[in-house]
């Protein structure tokens, strides 16, 4: 009996299970810089091999999606052309109105995003894990990008900063279920909760009073009020539906986020963190 | 044994994480992406036994660890055992056969995953796999049982070169 039990197999299992959970145990609560260190040694040590495996392993997942999905690129991009156009006209009406805005909440010391100086980066590739909906930016610590700095596109809100490595950053998105951010919408500044759906497409925003009358296609921008952790005035998404279900205590609202998440391609992390008090 | 022998196990294992880390890592079916790093480690508990699959499950999981923002050694722990219990078909009477394999693989993959989120859920961390549990749990083990068919004659054949003299108890050389 007492052999079958110290057999070398089960002995070695017994031994990974126990470092296991003191790893487990030591990094629960909240990770130390020893177990943050370790996790930044092995996503360093994975870099190189990442790049080297994008080089012989894209060209095999370009003829995969090439083979599946070429109607669908050609179509996205006749539409994105179409887009680029609009947007390029609707540029320079936004500009004049972003200065203004800038100015005044200047004036009147709120934290403003248009203000917050950003770092321009690329998306290297969304974060291949079932655990969490991110993305990873070719930007890390030596660039100035720092856990917690918000992340948006042309579009308006992407993400925040989770993990940074010293030329790598892990940016979870909007969508992902962790996520929530505070909103503001309508005339009247009303507000609520943005909380991902674990789907890039649907954002759901909560502590909405019932009855709300609230359009399709609003706009809805990141709150900003204290203890927020993104700057006021980020475009989050535009509403979807809106209804009070029988009985609901809430309004129940969903959002299409505005930046497209599903396709980033370039991104910027803006330098700026939550004032502490 | 082949002093090469103990650098293959390694190789494979990264070479997993290189793919995991490409470009085919970021392909998803129903929003959820392809676990090859769940898949290697059973590949490797079925051919190699129980104690490779548990430490080549050990090391991968540490891997997986260090993407996500969960806590360190979650993925370890869960991988380290399904390791083992997919090595364990070299403990057992059943005959050499690549249905049987196929199965292994499929019963494994799920119990794993669902397992990842049996260990997070009572770990109280929200996850992504958590919500979208039954598409996980159905595209994983479709994909990896998938895999399964070229990769475990693939790789049996990478351990196999070079390794005349391998320990009569495992299972997973075939001649």
């Amino acid at each position: 009996m007492a052999n079958s039990l110290l057999r070398r197999p089960r002995i070695t299992l017994v031994v990974l299970v126990l470092i296991s959970f003191t790893m487990l145990s030591i990094s629960y609560r909240r990770s130390p810089s020893v177990i943050l260190s370790a996790k930044g040694i092995l996503r360093g040590f994975v870099t190189p091999i990442r790049i080297a495996a994008s080089d012989v392993f894209d060209p095999v997942y370009n003829v995969l999606v090439g083979a599946f999905d070429y109607s669908k690129l050609k179509a996205n991009n006749v539409a994105l052309m179409a887009k680029v156009s609009s947007l390029e006209n609707q540029r320079y009406l936004d500009q004049g109105a972003n200065a203004s805005m800038s100015a005044l909440s200047k004036e009147m010391h709120i934290s403003y995003f248009a203000n917050a100086p950003s770092i321009p980066s690329m998306v290297i590739s969304v974060t291949p894990t079932n655990l969490q909906l991110s993305i990873e930016l070719d930007k890390g610590s030596k660039n100035g990008i720092r856990v917690g700095n918000p992340v948006v596109d042309a579009g308006g809100l992407v993400g925040r900063v989770i993990q940074v490595s010293s030329s790598t950053s892990t940016v979870l998105l909007l969508s992902d279920p962790n996520f929530s951010a505070g909103v503001r919408f309508g005339k009247s500044g009303q507000i609520g909760l943005a909380v991902g759906q674990g789907t890039s497409d649907q954002i759901s925003v909560q502590l909405v009073d019932p009855g709300t009358v609230l359009y399709k296609g609003e706009p809805m921008f990141t709150s900003g009020l204290q203890g927020e952790i993104f700057p006021a005035g980020i475009p989050v998404g535009r509403v979807v539906q809106a209804y009070t279900p029988p009985g609901g205590l809430e309004e129940r609202v969903e959002l299409s986020p505005l930046a497209p998440l599903s396709s980033l391609s370039f991104v910027s992390v803006l330098d700026w963190l939550p004032p502490t008090s | 044994m082949s002093r090469s022998y103990f650098f293959k196990v390694p190789l494979i294992i990264l070479t997993f994480v290189a793919i995991q880390r490409s470009q085919l890592g970021t392909i998803t079916i129903s929003s959820v992406h392809p676990d090859f790093l769940l898949a290697a480690t059973i590949f490797l508990g079925l051919i190699e036994g129980r104690e490779i699959g548990a430490i080549s499950g050990f090391v991968l999981g540490l891997f997986a660890d260090s993407f996500a923002l969960i806590p360190f050694g979650v993925s370890s722990l869960v991988f380290a055992i399904a390791g083992y219990v997919a090595g364990m078909v070299e403990v057992t009477t059943l005959p050499d056969s690549k249905v049987l394999d196929t199965f292994v693989v499929a019963a494994v993959a799920a119990c794993g995953e669902a397992f990842l989120a049996g260990v997070l859920g009572v770990m109280g961390v929200s996850t992504l796999l958590n919500v979208l549990l039954t598409q996980v749990l159905i595209v994983t083990t479709l994909l990896t049982t998938v895999m399964s068919v070229p990769m475990l004659p693939l790789l049996r054949w990478v351990l196999r070169v070079g390794v005349e003299d391998r320990p009569p108890s495992r299972r997973g050389i075939r001649d």
